[in-house]
């Protein structure tokens, strides 16, 4: 009943081939699958946060960029207002002068016209007063040199007015 | 036959030959059971590591959180540095656990075999002295012996012998013990009451001295690494 000899190293050997069997069997194969989900949970939470850190450079990307396009349609803007301005006083500029150049033209115009019936009617004066100077000398005064003395008189007249 | 015979034969220390018939080659019959624990732990473990998966299901699950618990309980007094015993105290709490249930089928626990115990409780001591002189080098585990104090020097010296005597004679004591109880009240009152009592004797003790003997090694364990300045 009580007996202790050198059987003691059945025991010993066979928890050594037990231990060994176990490793095998038993704690590694729970070691590996409790290091793959280790892994797999890392590779997920390291995905994650780099999938994070991306999704907030785009945002600043993104916002960036949109203020870059809010300053480039300010000054698209401010460009077209600049030329349009300058094309409205390049036109109004133009306009000004062509309606000087008009009315001087319409001057001139009116001037020449005047000029012209003066000397019309100054001819027209002195065919009359012709006309009046036979009727009352009674013979023809129509000749070049009493002619043209009239109307060198008249215009006389004409000039000193 | 008288009770007293029947219980003479049954703890009568049995060689058994491995090949019927020659009696040339002979082991212990606790050296046979326990084989037969051994091929049952391992067909086990190949049954419940099967087509393991990274999301546990079924049997996996099962394992994996009776296989976390125990290892919980050894690394929460082991800690880090003493991780690499972890797989020995599992191997012999998985062998004890069964071997002491053994009784439930009617067969004899290897475990009150005394030289069962006296060879777990060697290699229990064997891993203690070896754990404290991979701590301290072998010097710094002779000067060991004299702290705290030179005067308990002797003391500490003798629990070279007592603990693994101890982790020995507990287990063998109490497994032959519940074992002599069960066949004395199967003698007596065979029907009914065996039942109650195994479910003590053989379930209740079985498990917990597994569990005591696999504890208090790991005590031991943690004892021979602890740092002296704590």
């Amino acid at each position: 009943m009580l007996t202790l000899n050198w059987n003691v190293f059945w025991i010993v050997f066979n928890i050594i081939v037990l231990y060994l069997l176990l490793r095998i069997f038993l704690f590694k194969p729970i070691k590996n699958i409790m290091e793959k989900r280790t892994e797999l949970i890392q590779g997920e939470i390291d995905s994650a946060e780099s999938k994070n850190k991306e999704a907030t450079e785009l945002r600043d990307k993104y916002a960036a960029s949109l203020s870059g396009a809010k300053d480039e349609s300010a000054r698209i803007v401010n460009e077209a207002k600049d030329r349009a301005k300058v094309q409205y006083d390049q036109i109004v500029d133009k306009a000004n002068g062509d309606a000087k150049q008009i009315m001087q033209q319409a001057h001139k115009t009116a001037e020449l016209d005047r000029d012209q019936m003066m000397r019309s009617a100054q001819s027209e004066l002195a065919d009359v007063a012709m006309a009046a100077a036979v009727k009352l000398i009674g013979e023809s005064v129509n000749d070049e040199s009493n002619r043209a003395m009239l109307e060198k008189y008249l215009a006389g007249e004409g000039s000193d007015k | 036959m008288s009770l007293n015979e029947e219980l003479s034969e049954k703890l009568a220390y049995k060689m058994i030959d491995i090949i019927p018939g020659s009696a040339t080659f002979k082991v212990p019959q606790s050296c046979i059971v326990t084989w037969g624990v051994m091929l049952a732990l391992v067909l086990l473990a190949i049954f419940f590591t099967r087509k393991m998966e990274i999301v546990p299901k079924g049997r996996q699950a099962l394992l994996e959180s009776f296989i976390g618990m125990l290892y919980k309980v050894f690394y929460g007094i082991l800690g880090e540095r003493g991780k690499k015993f972890i797989p020995y105290l599992l191997t012999v709490i998985l062998y004890l656990g069964v071997s002491n249930m053994l009784g439930l089928i009617g067969i004899a626990p290897p475990t009150k075999d005394m030289n069962v115990t006296a060879g777990l409780a060697l290699i229990s001591i064997v891993l203690v002295i070896y754990a404290g002189i991979q701590k301290r080098s072998f010097g710094g585990w002779i000067k060991h012996f004299a702290y705290p104090n030179p005067i308990i020097t002797p003391l500490n010296v003798l629990e070279i012998g007592i603990k693994p005597l101890s982790l020995c004679i507990r287990l063998y004591g109490n497994i032959l013990g519940a074992y002599i109880i069960m066949e004395l009240i199967i003698y007596c009152i065979p029907a009914v009451v065996p039942l109650a009592a195994s479910a003590y004797f053989d379930i209740f003790d079985g498990l917990l001295q597994a569990f005591v003997f696999c504890f208090l090694t790991t005590m031991y364990l943690n004892e021979a690494m602890e740092d002296e300045d704590r």
